[in-house]
């Protein structure tokens, strides 16, 4: 990335305000799409009040392009830019070419393995983060006009996840590096101050994935057992979900479904009963998210 | 939507009140043994005839 995008001969000035925002390490990071599927970016306009309602409403977005994925918390966080490519002259001076390559690298510890998969399925997309400091600040990238805080673009082909077993004198990790993109820049950090929010950051948590095993498929209903898939090889059952936690669709005839009765027996197995469906047709069952439960899954499930 | 709680069962009043209690008690056989099926039908709204075909609004 040249650093001479503007070199046009202005000189800015150089006085500072009494009291200047500084940018620290993130200890946990939202990470989110650059731009969601309808074409929008993700973005916070300066009008936009953070308040919980605000935040919640990110975090439980069933639309996943526009979704907002934290991580962490992290411990022994590293973030750092490289020093800048230069070119040596012959009599000894050196011109800087290039930026040096910003590259982060964080600890989620006592974390279980099969979390790389979560993070894993980032490497496909193109996303930026944003980061909460230990202050709870957020920290993005100002756009061009002034009025945004965008996430800063990470390079997700450098997004690498690696376990680290327990030993003797350390406990169990995830060490997680990647690169932010070269296409950002420093002098674009900004952050949003805690004062000015009213939602707690620092607290935020992501949808937590479910795995569904479907039984007593009829046109009139069917069973689920909803389990959290986290590193045993028995499974944690997934209990006190209601009705109201689940949204079901007809992907055949593309009309929502009117659940009529969910009951739970035993613990973290749902029995659906639904209006009469046709045979051959696909159902989506999903949870609500937005019903604050927590938890997201999404099955199919073909009426015989 | 409203929704009737009765033990770890979640009935759709609206959905429920619209069947016939005979439709409803086929429906939920297995709750049969857990709760009492005519009373979860009436706190739905629904209407239990004596012949057990409901009564149109």
């Amino acid at each position: 990335m040249s650093l001479f995008c503007e070199c046009d001969g202005t000189l800015q000035n150089t006085g500072v305000p009494g009291k200047q925002a500084v940018v620290q390490n993130a200890v946990k990071l939202i990470a989110v799409r650059m731009y969601a599927d309808d074409g929008t970016r993700n973005q916070i306009d300066e009008s936009d009040v953070i308040n919980q309602a605000y935040v919640d409403a990110l975090l439980q977005n069933a639309d996943a392009s526009k979704r907002w994925f934290p991580i962490g918390d992290f411990t022994n966080v590293t973030d750092e830019r490289a020093d800048p490519a230069t070119e040596s002259s012959s009599d000894g001076s050196n011109s800087v070419v290039q930026q040096g390559v910003r590259a982060f690298q964080g600890w989620l510890r006592s974390y279980s393995p099969k979390y790389i998969e979560n993070l894993d399925s980032f490497k496909c997309n193109s996303f930026g983060v944003y980061g909460i400091d230990a202050c709870g600040n957020l920290i993005g990238s100002i756009s061009k006009d002034g009025t945004k805080l965008r996430p800063i673009r990470v390079n997700n082909s450098s997004w690498y996840a690696r376990y680290v077993k327990a030993s003797d004198t350390a406990v169990a990790k995830i060490q997680l590096n990647f690169e932010f993109s070269q296409l950002e820049q420093d002098k674009s950090l900004r952050i949003i101050n805690e004062n000015d929010m009213t939602a707690e950051l620092l607290e935020v948590e992501g949808l937590k994935d479910m795995a569904g095993s479907v039984s007593g498929i009829s046109t009139t209903g069917f069973v689920i057992a909803l389990t959290l898939p986290w590193g045993q090889l028995s499974k944690e059952d997934v209990v006190g979900l209601v009705a109201a936690d689940f949204s079901l669709y007809n992907t055949t005839t593309a009309s929502s479904i009117v659940i009529t009765t969910v009951t739970e027996a035993p613990d973290g197995t749902y029995t659906f009963v639904i209006p009469a469906q046709t045979s051959a047709d696909v159902l989506r069952l999903r949870t609500d998210p937005t019903n604050g439960s927590g938890f997201w899954i999404e099955e199919l499930i073909t009426i015989p | 939507m409203v929704w009737l709680k009765v033990g770890k069962s979640t009935f759709n009043k609206d959905a429920v009140s619209k069947m016939s209690f005979k439709e409803f008690e086929k429906l939920h056989k297995h709750l049969e043994k857990v709760c009492d099926l005519k009373d979860v039908y009436k706190k739905c709204g629904g209407k239990v005839k004596t012949d057990e075909v409901r009564e149109t609004e």
